[in-house]
């Protein structure tokens, strides 16, 4: 025989609302994602002068269904065709779906720039 | 929770009927508020040290959905052989004991995520996917915690006598309990140890005599722990005529659940992937030493 008052029964309720909802996205999440590796994307922001030098963001995207650890990107600009300035970061996780934010200085202007090339020197898989 | 119906043991059927019958149908609010916060209190203490580490987080989205879900369902049933061996109520029927699991789940969910977006581990900002994978991983121990707590913080209920109370402390359990329970209490100590990072490191360096020193410690420890330190429920579970292939018989069924739990628990967070035989073995045993001191100490406690 189970005895509770109404305060129990709506817990009851409420955490199996709950567990239904978390077990059903973690089986729709594991029966539709296939195990497709990373793919990487670099957004670029707009540049704004800081410190005597440019500081421009850059937002990471993973579009892939899989994390990945230690993403080395790279950001040049080129004038005529050639390149210029290079700066460097590495994002420490870029989980699967989702978006990471950094910038990456420079001592020329990036607005000036004839075009601005984004590169993605390699990663981890964890 | 059914709250003040604990009865007198279960090979006392002729008493179980008078609890139920001199109290009112419903437990009082208070008496369910006051179960919460022991509740809410276990499943912070055993999993706050998760909840601040890194690695966790990390799982959380690392992990793919088919492994957390695994680890949803392996926890749960955890959970479910908790609260039926362990919990607070040994006469509680399945429905009662599944009620309570969810219960306690539902709990441990909340609890995990609203700790993760206080130390701002979980934001608007990140995927749904990493935000599930974190709260789930962190709220199995909570679940977990939740459950030992309501059972094991509470005073006894006002109804019971003391000599009821002595009776329920001292009511002797199988060996096959015992390492249910064992196994709950490794995964709850070494759970908080298993993820980081430190466990991979010692599994690349340890050398053969440290590991057989730690597998020695870990026996030793265990053997000290359920016969002779005189530990707080040890007693009622030792057999009357103790000998010394008992005690070497039972220190080894309860290191080897310690090294099942370890194992498994490496396995899950891909500590063994890629990894060759020797690096699994060594991480298994630097683990198994935090769980030999769940199965023995913990499972004394938590019984």
């Amino acid at each position: 025989m189970v005895r509770k008052n109404a305060l129990e029964w709506s817990i009851f309720a409420v955490s199996g609302v709950l567990l239904l909802l978390v077990f059903g996205y973690l089986g729709y999440h594991a029966l539709t994602s296939e195990d497709e590796p990373a793919e990487i994307e670099i957004e670029v922001g707009v540049a704004h002068p800081q410190g005597g030098r440019y500081i421009l963001p850059v937002s990471l995207h993973n579009r892939g269904g899989q994390s990945v650890e230690d993403v080395e990107i790279e950001i040049s600009l080129l004038q005529g065709g050639v390149t210029t300035e290079t700066a460097a970061i590495t994002m420490p996780f870029l989980p699967r779906l989702s978006t990471r934010e950094g910038s990456v200085f420079f001592d020329s202007d990036p607005a000036q720039a004839d075009e601005i090339e984004t590169l993605v020197i390699g990663y981890i898989v964890p | 929770m059914p709250f003040g119906c604990v009865t007198q043991g279960r090979d006392d059927p002729e008493n179980r009927t008078i609890p139920l019958t001199m109290h009112a149908p419903h437990p009082p609010i208070r008496g369910s508020l006051q179960e919460y916060g022991r509740g809410i209190a276990g499943g912070l203490l055993f999993s706050l040290p998760m909840l601040y580490t890194m690695e966790m987080w990390q799982f959380g989205f690392i992990l793919r959905p088919e492994r957390l879900l695994l680890y949803a369902v392996i926890s749960f049933v955890l959970l479910l052989g908790y609260n039926r061996y362990a919990g607070l109520h040994h006469d509680a029927s399945w429905a009662e004991v599944a009620i309570d699991s969810v219960e306690e789940m539902g709990i441990g969910i909340v609890l995990s995520a609203l700790f993760l977006a206080i130390l701002g581990i979980i934001t608007l900002d990140i995927a749904l996917s990493e935000a599930v994978g974190k709260t789930v991983i962190a709220g199995m121990t909570v679940a977990i915690g939740v459950s030992v707590g309501t059972a094991q913080l509470g005073a006894p209920p006002e109804d019971e006598d003391e000599a009821a109370t002595a009776r329920r402390r001292e009511r002797p359990s199988s060996f096959p309990e015992q390492l249910v329970v064992a196994f709950i209490a490794a995964i709850l100590v070494a759970g908080n140890i298993a993820p980081t990072d430190e466990i991979a490191i010692l599994g690349m360096y340890l050398g053969t005599l440290n590991l057989v020193a730690l597998v020695l410690l870990s026996l030793a420890l265990i053997a000290m722990i359920l016969f002779f330190a005189n530990f707080t429920g040890a007693g009622r579970h030792v057999p009357e005529n103790l000998t010394l292939a008992t005690v070497l018989g039972r220190s080894a069924s309860f290191y080897a659940v310690a090294l099942l739990v370890s194992a498994l628990m490496l396995w899950f967070f891909g500590r063994f992937e890629g990894a060759g035989l020797m690096q699994c073995l060594s991480a298994t045993i630097a683990l198994g030493l935090v769980a030999s001191f769940g199965a023995s100490a913990g499972r004394l406690l938590l019984q």
